[in-house]
């Protein structure tokens, strides 16, 4: 299992080889700039983090077959933020993604080995695609955030 | 296809189907275009993705991944190349590593390869790799999206859709994602049979 967290962590917060991660994407960003937008109806950094958390959460829902509806927010997938563009609902969402990537990875330390590549009963997804999928994810928007933070106002 | 090989290929194949359909709505112009001043094109980005893949994984058990005849610094410089000879480029480096990746199975994974002088498992060099390549096709489908703006086609759930998505029980899989993604690409790319 040590591989699969390895694989989660360094591409939200441990030092890795690939350069920048998600939670390296965001550190030093203000709200302002998170809640900076390229155009009208493109995402900010502050929805992208909400996003990312969002979907560490359903990994997590799937490896453990939690009921849907646990999620902290109301709704799905993306989230309109900011609803204050404050430094404390800032950090409050930026603590929603560090929670929901402990959740994760506690999930996936738990994980019997022999499960990793079963499709849950009512699944179309193994729990190492799961995982491998997250971390992919992760850094799919870490290079979306550089590129967002080069391009707005500081 | 080994389960765990399986799973590093699935995703590999949704990001690459993620990046063939945001270039598909540009035109060469559009794919030179960059979003600020000193910032890379989508034709600099696939130019150093691909670069990268066909270096790492032509002959990659038996030959250091940073390849002699690569020069990574090349790939960042900028040119003005067809939408044709970009994807030429990007088939080139995706068919090494989809040879490479299909050659595989479970057991070969705690073997290792070489990549600058350093051993690798190649479970790790596969992990690095497709780290590396999400990163950048992030950037891609950013870029492609600016760029596009308001006649940009969704390569996901769309905005609003949510809900239906959920109530579908969609197959969310790489697998499903990618098969979603080709069967609405405008112009897929030529396919090479050249790994060189």
């Amino acid at each position: 299992m040590n591989e699969l967290l390895f694989l989660i962590d360094t591409a939200y917060n441990r030092v890795s080889w690939h350069g920048t991660n998600l939670r390296g994407s965001i550190r030093g960003v203000s709200p302002r700039q998170a809640a900076w937008r390229p155009g009208r109806g493109r995402h900010n950094i502050w929805e992208l983090v909400v996003h990312a958390a969002y979907w560490k959460y359903v990994a997590w829902r799937r490896l453990t077959s939690a009921t849907r509806g646990s999620f902290p927010l109301e709704g799905s997938n993306w989230f309109a933020r900011p609803r204050a563009a404050t430094l404390a609902a800032w950090r409050t969402d930026i603590a929603l993604l560090e929670q929901t990537h402990r959740t994760l990875r506690s999930a996936i330390a738990e994980l019997n080995p022999r499960d990793l590549d079963r499709k849950p009963a009512k699944g179309k997804t193994t729990g190492r695609a799961l995982v491998t999928g997250v971390a992919a994810h992760d850094l799919y928007h870490a290079g979306q955030i550089q590129l967002l933070k080069r391009l707005a106002p500081r | 296809m080994s389960p765990h090989v399986e799973a590093i290929a699935d995703e590999f194949t949704r990001y690459k189907a993620l990046g063939e359909a945001a270039i598909a709505q540009l035109d060469d112009e559009e794919l030179a275009l960059t979003a600020s001043d000193g910032g890379n094109s989508i034709i600099t980005i696939v130019w150093h993705l691909a670069g990268n893949l066909e270096s790492r994984f032509t002959d990659f058990r038996t030959s250091d991944g940073e390849k002699p005849w690569r020069d990574r610094d090349e790939e960042f410089e900028a040119r003005s190349v067809t939408k044709l000879a970009l994807l030429e480029k990007w088939d080139r480096g995706w068919h090494a590593l989809l040879t490479s990746i299909g050659e595989l199975s479970d057991a070969d994974l705690l073997q290792t390869v070489t990549i600058r002088r350093q051993q690798l498992r190649i479970d790790q060099a596969l992990q690095r790799s497709l780290a590396h390549t999400a990163y950048h096709i992030g950037q891609v489908v950013f870029l492609a999206k600016q760029i596009r703006s308001g006649g940009w086609r969704c390569l996901s759930i769309p905005l609003g859709g949510s809900a239906a998505h959920n109530a579908r029980g969609a197959d969310e899989s790489a697998k499903a994602h990618a098969r979603a993604l080709e069967s609405q690409s405008i112009q897929p790319p030529p396919t090479t049979t050249s790994s060189s």
